[in-house]
C-alpha cells in the first residue's frame, strides 16, 4: 500500500478498504438478523411462557408479537431497526424493556475493564517470556517456558479458572472470591486491582501461551535472516543484532496480535464471568440470544463486528508504519 | 549475566513486588462466629434484575425486590392466606362482582406522600396496560371492569364476572400517581415505594441492597439493610456462605449435604428444608393427535412404569415428594388421601395389553395397528431435567415402550409448546397458592394455553367454574377435593414429583422462617429477621 504521493498510504486503496469493510459490517447485521429470526421461538412468547400459568389468548399473543414489531416481514423490521441505529437508537430489549443502549452500558465497562487488564498481561508477559526465549534458545528458560506455555495452552480455561478460585481465595484467601468490587461504599483502585487479578490471569493465560510462541518464533525467524546473518558477521554483537532484527520484526507480529485482541475487549468471556460472578457482558450475550431478544443481539453484534472491522484496519495500518517495505511498494518488490 | 538476564531478573522482581502489595488483605477472617455480627444481612440471587420499572418484571428476582420495597392492598400470611395490609378491611356486593377496599390512612410513600385511594386506581391502570406492565400481569387485572376512588380512603372495584380468585390480583405493589410522570429510562431513576424497605443501590450484576424504612406503618425492620449478591453458580454460592460473603443462599441436595457431612460447617449454618408449590410433570398429549395417549388406560400406565420415589431416592438424595394431583402439597386443598399410581411395571404391561398394545413381534417395542408405541419427549435440555428424562427413558424401555429425548433449548421449547407440535412433553410449574387449576385442566385452555395434555372433560370444567364462583372457602376446597380424585383417574399428566427446596442461614440469624411461600414472599418476612449475638 505505498505511495508515490508521500504519504504512508495510498488514499485509493484506503478509500477502497473502508467501503468493503462497511459493506462487511452490513453483511454480518443482515446476517446476524436474519438467522436469529429464523430460529423457532421470539422473545415476547418466552416472556409469556416463562411467567407460568396464567390466560393469554392466541389473539392477545398475537398482539402482544404485533407491538414488539415481530408480526412485519423479516426485511422490514431489519430496515426499521437499520434506520433507527443510525440515528443512535438501538430500541429496547424484548426481554426487560429497557433500551438496549443502556443494557449495553451498564455491562460493558466491566468488559472492558477485564479484558483490556488479561491483554495487557497477554502482552507484557507473552513479550517478556518470548523475546528472552528467543534470546536464549535452547537454554534452561526456553525448554522450560516452552512446555510450560504448550501445557497451558492446552489446559481447559475453565478448569484453571476454578482451580485458581479454589486455591487463591477459597483455601487461602489471598484474593477475593468473586465480583468486580466488595459489598460497601465505592471501591478503592487497590480493591479494584485486587478482584481483577484472578479473572484476568483466567482469562489471559491461554492468549499469553499463544502469544509467547508466537513472538519467539517471528523473533527467531528474524535473527535468522540473511540481513541479521550479516549483520553479525559484520562484526555488530549479538544483542544488537538482536534487538535490531529479532524485536523489531516481532513488533509485526505484536500489531496483529492487537489487531486480534480488539473486538475481544467487548465480546465477554462467558465463563470467567460466570465463575468469578464478573458483571460483563458474556453472559449476558449468550442469554439475550437463548432469549431470542433480537435488539439486544443486534446491538452488541454491531459493536464487536464495528470493532473487528476497525481492529483489523488499525493493524493494517500499524503495520504500515512499523514496517518501510510495506510504504514503499519499490522496496516491497525488491524484497 | 547478559542485559537479557538483568533485564529479566528485574521483570521478575518487580512483578513479584507487585503481587505481593496487591494480594495484602486486610479482610477480617470471616468464618468466626464469636465475631460482632454484622449490620445487614447479605443473601443470594440467582440472576441479576431485569429492570427497576416494576410493574415490567415477571421474573422472581426482580418480583422479590419490588415486594420487599412495595406493599399492597392485600398479602398472603405464611400459609398463603390472604391478609390485609395497606386494606384493612373489604367488602363484596350481593353479586361478587364489586370489591369495595376501606385504606389506612397512614401508610407513607417512601418519599413521605399519604398513600391514596387515588394511587389505587392508578396503579390498576398501569397493570392492565401491556405498554408498561407484564402480559401475566395484565392478564390478571383485565378482569376489571373498572374502578373508582370514592374518596381518598375507599375504592370500589368491579368486575365483569364474579371470580373468588380475583382478589389475589391485590397482592400486587402500588405506585405512586403523583410520580407518574417519571421515566425509569433516566439515569437517576429510583424506584419509590410504600413497604417496610427502601430502594437503596443497583450494581449491575453484582448486588442489590435496599435499606430499612423506619417510618413504616407496621414497624421497623430489626436489621438496617438487607443485600442479595448476584450469584448464579450453586457451587460459588457455596463458596461465598463459607467465605462469610453472604449469609444465607438456596442451595442444591447435593450441596446441602456438604455443608450437613462437615462439623465446622454445621456449627455456622443451619439447614432449612421446604417444600415449594412446585411440580415436575409429564403430558401425555391425549387429544387424538398421536395414537398413543387418548385411552387412559395408557396414561396410568405411564404413571405406573415410571419410579418416582426411586428416581428421588437415587438421583435427588430423597429432596423430594413423588407427585399425586396437579396440586403441589403446599397448595390449599391438596388431598392427601389420593394415593398415587405405585410404581407397578407389571400392571403398566396389564394395562397396555388391555389397551391393545403388544409386542408381537418381540423386537422390545409394543405394536398396535402396526404402529409402534414410539413417541417422542419434548422438554427443556438442562442438568436436572435431562436425568429425570433418561430416568423415564430406561423405565419405559423395561415395559416395551420407546420414547425418544427431544432436549431443545427453552425458546423452541416454548414455541413448539403453544403450537402443540409434541407427543409428550417435560416441564415443571410454580404455581400459586389459590387453588384454582383453571389454567392447567380448563379444557379453554387445551389447544394453547397450560393445559398441555388437551384435556377436555365436561365434569372438570363444570366444577372448575363452579369453584372460581365460590366465594365460601371452604365449599371451593370441597370441589377441589372432587377435581382432584377425577383428574387423578384420568391422569392426563404424571406428576413425577415436588421438589424440596434448601435454605443454608448463618446460625446467628433469628426470624428466618421457610414457610410455603419461601423466606421472603410473605407477611411479616423479613421484617423479623435480627442478628444475635450468640448461633442458635
Amino acid at each position: 500500500m505505498g505511495s508515490r504521493s508521500g504519504l504512508p498510504f495510498d488514499p485509493k486503496v484506503a478509500a477502497r478498504r473502508l467501503l468493503t469493510s462497511a459493506v462487511t459490517l452490513v453483511g454480518v447485521m443482515v446476517l446476524t438478523f436474519v438467522l436469529l429470526d429464523t430460529l423457532p421461538g421470539n422473545a415476547v412468547l418466552n416472556r409469556v411462557e416463562d411467567a407460568g400459568p396464567h390466560a393469554m389468548s392466541d389473539e392477545a399473543l398475537a398482539q402482544l408479537e404485533k407491538r414488539a414489531g415481530l408480526d412485519r416481514a423479516v426485511h422490514e423490521r431489519f430496515m426499521h431497526w437499520a434506520g433507527s441505529a443510525l440515528r443512535g437508537d438501538l430500541g429496547r430489549s424484548l426481554h426487560s424493556r429497557r433500551r438496549v443502549g443502556d443494557e449495553i452500558l451498564s455491562r460493558l465497562p466491566a468488559t472492558i475493564e477485564l479484558n483490556l487488564v488479561a491483554w495487557a498481561l497477554v502482552m507484557s508477559f507473552g513479550l517478556a517470556i518470548g523475546w528472552y526465549s528467543a534470546y536464549r534458545e535452547g537454554g534452561a528458560f526456553d525448554k522450560l517456558s516452552g512446555l510450560l506455555m504448550l501445557a497451558v495452552y492446552a489446559l481447559p480455561a475453565f478448569w484453571l479458572a476454578l482451580l485458581l478460585q479454589h486455591l487463591l481465595a477459597v483455601e487461602w484467601r489471598i484474593f477475593p472470591l468473586f465480583g468486580r468490587s466488595d459489598f460497601g461504599a465505592a471501591p478503592s483502585i487497590g480493591e479494584r486491582l485486587r478482584h481483577l487479578v484472578l479473572p484476568s490471569i483466567a482469562l489471559a493465560v491461554n492468549g499469553l501461551a499463544f502469544s509467547a510462541r508466537s513472538i519467539r518464533s517471528a523473533t527467531l525467524s528474524a535473527t535468522r535472516s540473511r540481513a541479521a546473518l550479516f549483520d553479525r558477521s559484520a562484526g555488530i554483537s549479538r544483542p544488537r543484532v538482536f534487538f535490531n532484527h529479532g524485536v523489531r520484526h516481532s513488533l509485526l507480529m505484536l500489531v496483529t496480535l492487537v489487531g486480534l485482541a480488539l473486538p475481544g475487549m467487548v465480546s465477554g468471556a462467558v465463563i470467567t464471568e460466570t465463575i468469578f460472578r464478573w458483571p460483563g457482558i458474556g453472559m449476558y450475550f449468550v442469554d439475550s440470544i437463548r432469549a431470542r431478544d433480537l435488539p439486544v443481539v443486534m446491538g452488541l453484534t454491531l459493536i464487536v463486528g464495528s470493532l473487528t472491522i476497525f481492529g483489523s484496519l488499525l493493524s493494517d495500518g500499524l503495520a504500515h508504519l512499523v514496517d518501510p517495505r510495506l510504504r514503499n511498494p519499490r522496496r516491497r518488490a525488491s524484497g | 549475566m547478559t542485559w537479557a538476564d538483568r533485564s529479566m531478573a528485574a521483570a521478575a522482581a518487580v512483578c513479584l513486588t507487585i503481587a505481593m502489595l496487591v494480594s495484602c488483605s486486610t479482610e477480617p477472617s470471616s468464618d468466626d462466629t464469636t465475631a460482632a455480627p454484622p449490620e445487614g444481612i447479605i443473601g443470594a440471587l440467582s440472576a441479576d434484575l431485569k429492570t427497576l420499572d416494576f410493574p415490567q418484571a415477571d421474573d422472581r428476582n426482580t418480583q422479590i425486590i419490588a415486594r420487599l420495597i412495595g406493599d399492597s392492598l392485600i398479602w398472603q400470611d405464611a400459609r398463603g392466606q390472604v391478609i390485609p395490609r395497606i386494606a384493612t378491611r373489604w367488602e363484596w356486593s350481593e353479586d361478587h362482582r364489586t370489591l369495595t377496599f376501606h385504606m389506612r390512612d397512614d401508610a407513607r410513600w417512601h418519599d413521605g406522600r399519604p398513600v391514596t385511594a387515588a394511587d389505587v386506581v392508578y396503579s390498576a391502570a398501569v397493570y392492565s396496560d401491556p405498554e408498561r406492565a407484564a402480559p401475566s400481569v395484565v392478564s390478571m387485572f383485565e378482569q376489571i371492569a373498572s374502578i373508582v376512588a370514592v374518596d381518598d380512603h375507599t375504592v370500589v372495584v368491579s368486575y365483569a364476572e364474579a371470580l373468588a380468585t380475583t382478589i389475589r390480583m391485590w397482592g400486587e405493589v402500588l405506585l405512586p400517581a403523583h410520580l407518574a410522570d417519571r421515566s425509569a429510562d433516566a439515569p437517576d431513576f429510583v424506584p419509590v415505594g410504600c413497604g417496610p424497605w427502601k430502594f437503596g443501590r443497583w450494581v449491575h450484576g453484582e448486588r442489590v441492597i435496599i435499606e430499612a424504612n423506619p417510618d413504616y406503618y407496621d414497624g421497623v425492620p430489626k436489621v438496617p439493610f438487607l443485600a442479595f449478591e448476584v450469584i448464579r453458580d450453586y457451587g460459588l454460592r457455596l463458596d461465598a456462605l463459607e467465605a462469610g460473603k453472604i449469609h444465607w443462599a438456596g442451595l442444591t441436595p447435593t450441596l446441602m449435604r456438604e455443608i450437613r457431612d462437615d462439623p465446622e460447617s454445621r456449627k455456622r449454618f443451619r439447614i432449612h428444608r421446604y417444600e415449594l408449590p412446585y411440580s415436575y410433570f409429564i403430558a401425555w398429549r391425549m387429544d387424538g393427535s398421536n395414537p398413543f395417549f387418548a385411552d387412559a388406560r395408557v396414561r396410568r400406565a405411564m404413571s405406573h412404569g415410571i419410579d418416582r420415589a426411586g428416581y428421588l431416592e437415587k438421583v435427588q438424595q430423597g429432596a423430594g415428594r413423588p407427585g399425586v394431583t396437579y396440586h403441589p402439597p403446599p397448595v390449599a386443598g391438596f388431598d392427601a388421601d389420593i394415593e398415587p399410581w405405585a410404581f407397578d411395571p407389571s400392571k403398566a404391561r396389564r394395562l397396555l395389553e388391555e389397551a391393545g398394545w403388544i409386542d408381537t413381534d418381540s423386537d422390545g417395542v409394543r405394536e398396535k395397528n402396526g404402529r409402534d408405541f414410539r413417541f417422542s419427549l419434548l422438554y427443556v435440555a438442562m442438568g436436572e431435567t435431562t436425568r429425570i428424562a433418561e430416568a423415564v427413558q430406561a423405565q419405559l424401555a423395561a415395559i416395551s415402550v420407546r420414547m425418544d429425548l427431544d432436549p431443545v433449548d427453552g425458546a423452541v421449547f416454548h414455541q413448539r409448546k403453544r403450537a402443540r407440535k409434541f407427543e409428550s412433553l417435560m416441564s415443571g410449574f410454580h404455581f400459586d397458592l389459590d387453588p384454582d387449576p383453571f389454567y392447567v385442566l380448563h379444557s379453554s385452555q387445551a389447544a394453547s394455553g397450560f393445559n398441555h395434555a388437551g384435556l377436555k372433560d365436561d365434569q372438570i370444567d363444570a366444577w372448575i367454574e363452579e369453584a372460581r364462583r365460590t366465594f365460601d372457602w371452604d365449599a371451593r376446597l370441597a370441589i377441589y377435593e372432587k377435581v382432584q380424585e377425577r383428574v387423578h383417574q384420568l391422569e392426563p399428566v404424571t406428576h413425577l414429583f415436588y421438589p424440596v427446596s434448601f435454605l443454608a442461614v448463618d446460625r446467628r440469624i433469628q426470624g428466618l422462617e421457610t414457610p410455603v411461600t419461601g423466606p421472603l414472599a410473605y407477611w411479616p418476612g423479613a421484617m423479623k429477621w435480627r442478628w444475635s449475638e450468640q448461633a442458635d
